[in-house]
């Protein structure tokens, strides 16, 4: 007994100090992205066939929530300690950018590591900053409303077409609310931040300035004008109030998902999501136009990026792993397109057989606004979370009644501008 | 034989006996804790190096942040009212459940649970379900006639701090237990002669439970205090600080000025000014001990 | 008459904990019962405690975890820092409470002003100092950051035994000296045995805290296969995806049993009196 002890411990050691050795030799690449128990079992997927076919590198997957992803990168790269491959998203790109955290990836298009020969320049330029290259769009969305088509068939109104302008979207909107009794939408289109930002750029001008310094625009009329559709709508209980918007935390108890309104307001690729929870058909409709509208409202937006941490000491290897989940067709059939549509037409055109009726949706939704798009803003100043906190705070006492979209504009001027200076 | 009186001695005792403490103080925290009060004089991202600022932090906050002032007021509202009702009701059910009964053991643990389902994302769920618009909580108040329309409990500026109240007040598990350890040391040979001196259940418990009791109410009553101020995980997950800020409370505030805004410096000068302001409250009631207090032995 | 009178208020006595139980279980009801449900059930049918059928497949789908890495995995770091550290932490509070509550040394109301202020705080602003310093000793993605510190003394732990300590009659640490006790004996054989009770809340608290906390963990754990329960169970959520909420539901109440067993376990003792038998009715 005591023998067989010893002979097992002396193996296991002898395997241990074996594999010592030999780990001494492969890569450990640290990979960290957020997401839900889908996105994890399909990430780790994929990783599993780039261990196959690069053997010399093994993938430490570090995976959490939305929530405390954050938390624990911020704390990493205080301690000089960043994944070599993260997950990133457009409200923090600049910031970590500006403090030179992130690898400029042009020069691995350039040598070859990283090929996106596939890649039309309006899915990348999202990640460009300056000329750099700091991210790789892992997949593309747009704003999209999706919508019940029976409930339209119900009310005996026609269903919306991209060149519908904003009147036509309120008065389609009452009419659906008079006929049926429910909320035309969950909100309105966009939500507060996305769909005044579309707003503005059908004006020419955008939320932030292009150096992030301060306000992108000069009439505060602009932003009255929005908001007061919302309010005027909400008041009229074409769109529901506050309380009930506030509530929405999750697909499941999305309006239209519980069948108090025919449409909700989302990125694209989260279409999936509500068709899951939903369980019935639904349909997908483009952002109200402007009727004199000097631009398109909608672009291409990255839904997320993976960016590699300058510190890290297997740079090669983890641009290997960007191109491999970027073009590799095998390992993007396991991806299945949850982060958003894949920026390799190589990729789209090899998935578009496996798609089933719902992602072959977003994918055509995404190809009919790039039709219909004008290109993206710079990524979001560093100051964004707190300006957008303070969008939604002036919304919530719009729709209270506490303040007009008047007042609100000027407060909204005058605080986010002190923000946006002292970065 | 002098060795030993040496190691028996007051000082060196005592610090035998702290030890454990003091190195872990000097090891873990002292560090962090000095560095935190230096990065409240600074400009700190977190992802490139402090650069001093001197006093400005703690000037924008104090006299021209109008959310800080909002979160204190928020904070101070919310531990006022949560403190005392939480300690009233974990009291009250600790009297309860250290009667010799049928099933107390059962009771006991019926209610300890709902303290450690505590922050989970389970909490913020449900707690939607009971206080939402078409929550549970309506629905049984439309139907007995109490209110007319659905009311938005978490989403209504009037409501929404008092629906993470009753939250604390719910999760009253922990001084509840150390209520229930407090009574039990109380000599039971006090009560039979309470008891032949004629005394009633209202008399035997104030002349003899609250007294021997008073160490205990007073532990709970500063650690509630502190926790109250520092509560941060529910508001975050069930309001998020809405509506208009009105459950902004103060850590939550710090968290995201820390971790959302990337303003670490900033995030430090609040945490050094929640210090001295909790500092001041505890020392106040450090000091009324003296009147409420009374201790079997002397700490001396 | 007086039997009556016992019976009445046997009746009212269990008939208010009765009612004041059910509002105060509800929630916790409301989750076991919706770990059982479908996903589509959970939202609909939100107010009805009983599941139409039993949905146990939502244990089986929870416990498979993300990837390789199982609920074993992720339970078995969790018994394993929870563990050590409630051990270290009631043995060295209790120690220093002892110190705090019994023997009065130099400096002793400085060092106790120096715990309390450590209370005070937020630990949000050290995480980041923290970090550095853990990383620098090389113990980030270890369990060592959450288990080493432990047994250095809480401070919320030691004031709370100091304040039983000091209910603890001194007249016994007079007799036990007279028996020729010095300090460490009396802390042996008067102090610990009768601070049964706190010492066994104090376990039950730092047991369920530490299983709980998931934001020491987040920060220093990066791995998934060190990954305890707590912070695995915030992967099945994100806002803008399907949650899994079956297996999240199901995995939290699965959570919630070593906490319940302990308590269960433990809670007799903290109502088991001392040298007396304790109140009565």
């Amino acid at each position: 007994m005591k023998r067989a002890l010893w002979v097992t411990l002396v193996v296991v050691l002898l395997v241990s100090s074996w594999s010592m050795v030999c780990t001494a030799e492969t890569i450990e690449l640290r990979v960290a992205w957020w997401g839900s128990q889908d996105r994890h079992n399909r990430t780790l997927g994929a990783i599993e066939l780039f261990e196959k076919k690069y053997p010399d590198i093994r993938v430490e997957a570090e995976f959490s929530s939305w929530n405390g992803y954050w938390e624990r990168i911020a704390a990493q790269a205080a301690g000089g300690n960043l994944p070599d491959v993260f997950q990133q998203d457009m409200q923090y790109i600049d910031l970590y950018a500006s403090r030179d955290l992130m690898l400029d990836l042009n020069p691995y298009v350039e040598n070859g590591v990283l090929d996106l020969s596939n890649v039309d320049e309006s899915f990348i330029v999202g990640g460009r900053i300056g000329g750099e290259l700091y991210a790789v769009n892992l997949g593309s969305n747009s704003l999209v409303g999706v919508y019940d088509p029976e409930l339209y068939a119900k009310a005996d109104i026609p269903e919306p077409v991209p060149e519908w302008t904003w009147d036509e979207y309120m008065a389609t909107a009452r009419a659906l609310h008079t006929a049926l009794g429910i909320y035309a939408d969950g909100g309105i289109p966009g939500g507060a931040f996305h769909g005044l930002q579309h707003y503005l750029r059908q004006h020419g001008y955008s939320i932030y300035a292009k150096d992030g310094k301060g306000l992108g625009y000069d009439d505060d009329e602009l932003f009255a004008e929005f908001f007061n559709m919302d309010v005027q709508l909400a008041q009229e209980g074409v769109l529901p109030g506050m309380a009930e918007r506030k509530e929405v935390t999750s697909p499941e108890n999305e309006l239209l998902v519980t069948g108090h309104a025919a449409t909700a307001w989302m990125h694209s690729n989260q279409i999936v999501a509500m068709s899951a929870v939903a369980d019935r058909p639904l349909a997908m409709r483009m952002m109200p136009k402007h009727k004199d509208q000097v631009k398109e409202g909608h672009y291409i937006k990255p839904s997320q990026f993976f960016s590699v941490a300058k510190s890290s000491e297997h740079k090669e290897a983890a641009v290997k792993f960007i191109d491999f989940i970027t073009n590799d067709v095998e390992a993007n059939q396991i991806l299945m397109a949850e982060r958003g549509v894949p920026i390799s037409s190589k990729v789209r055109e090899a998935l578009e057989p496996l798609l089933n009726e719902v992602q072959k949706q977003t994918f055509d939704y995404v190809a009919l606004v790039a039709n219909h798009a004008s290109p993206i803003e710079p990524p979001e100043p560093a100051g964004h979370p707190e300006v957008n906190r303070l969008l939604d705070d002036l919304h919530e006492q719009m729709l209270f009644g506490v303040l007009t979209p008047t007042e609100a504009a000027k407060e909204f001027r005058q605080e986010a501008n002190r923000i946006l200076e002292r970065q | 034989m002098a060795s030993k009186r040496i190691w028996d001695s007051d000082d060196v005792a005592g610090y035998v006996f702290i030890s454990p403490w003091l190195i872990g103080f000097f090891a873990f925290t002292v560090v962090p804790m000095l560095i935190s009060l230096y990065l409240s004089f600074t400009q700190y991202d977190m992802l490139s190096p402090a650069t001093w600022v001197g006093l400005d932090n703690y000037r924008e906050i104090l006299f021209q942040d109008r959310l800080f002032r909002q979160a204190l007021k928020v904070t101070l509202t919310y531990a006022l009212l949560s403190v005392p009702l939480r300690l009233v009701f974990a009291l009250f059910l600790a009297l309860l459940f250290v009667q010799d009964r049928m099933l107390v053991g059962v009771y006991r643990t019926v209610f300890y649970i709902p303290s450690v389902i505590g922050g989970s994302v389970a909490v913020a769920v449900m707690w939607r379900q009971l206080f939402g618009v078409n929550g549970a909580l309506n629905s049984v108040l439309v139907s007995l006639g109490i209110i007319e329309k659905n009311v938005g409990w978490l989403t209504d500026p009037r409501t929404a701090l008092w629906t993470l109240i009753v939250l604390a007040v719910w999760q009253f598990g922990s001084p509840m237990l150390i209520f229930l350890a407090g009574l039990k040391q109380i000599p039971v040979s006090l009560y039979e002669a309470a008891v032949i001196d004629g005394c009633n259940a209202w008399q035997k418990f104030i002349r003899i439970t609250l007294p021997l009791l008073s160490p205990i109410i007073f532990f709970n009553f500063v650690m509630q205090t502190i926790s109250g101020f520092m509560m941060f995980t529910q508001a975050m997950i069930i309001t998020n600080g809405g509506p208009f800020n009105r459950t902004l409370l103060y850590i939550l505030y710090l968290f995201r000025k820390g971790f959302a805004d990337y303003s670490m410096g900033y995030a430090s000068a609040l945490a050094w000014i929640l210090l001295v302001i909790i500092a001041a409250i505890t020392a106040l009631i450090f000091r009324s001990s003296s009147y409420w207090v009374f201790y079997e032995a002397k700490g001396d | 008459m007086y039997q009556y009178r016992r019976w009445l208020s046997s009746t009212l006595y269990h008939g208010f904990v009765l009612v004041l139980a059910f509002i105060v279980i509800y929630p916790v009801l409301w989750l076991v019962a919706s770990s059982f449900k479908t996903q589509p059930e959970i939202f609909q049918s939100a107010h009805s405690l009983i599941p139409k059928s039993l949905h146990v497949e939502n244990y089986a789908i929870g416990w498979r975890g993300f990837g390789r890495h199982t609920f074993g995995v992720f339970f078995r770091n969790s018994f394993y820092i929870t563990i050590l550290s409630t051990l270290g932490q009631v043995i060295s509070s209790a120690l220093v409470a002892y110190g705090f509550s019994r023997i009065r040394f130099v400096g002793r109301n400085f060092w106790f002003t120096c715990m309390i202020l450590t209370m005070l705080l937020p630990g949000q602003v050290l995480m980041i100092p923290q970090y550095v310093m853990f990383n620098k000793l090389g113990w980030v993605n270890t369990h060592k950051p959450l288990i080493i510190p432990a047994f250095f003394g809480t401070p919320f732990f030691v004031f709370l035994l100091m304040q039983f300590i000091r209910g603890i009659p001194l007249e016994l640490d007079e007799s036990a000296k007279i028996d020729g006790c010095g300090r460490y004996g009396i802390f042996l054989r008067i102090i610990l045995p009768n601070l049964k009770p706190p010492l066994v809340t104090a376990a039950i608290f730092a047991f369920y805290w530490k299983w709980e906390d998931f934001l020491g963990p987040l920060i220093y754990l990066q791995s998934t296969r060190l990954y305890p329960v707590s912070l695995a169970l915030k992967l099945f959520a994100d806002p803008a995806a399907v949650t899994n909420w079956g297996g999240m539901f199901a995995m939290s109440v699965l959570s919630l049993v070593p906490v319940f067993v302990i308590f269960v376990l433990f809670q007799d003792h903290i109502v088991e009196g001392i040298s007396t038998t304790g109140l009565k009715g």
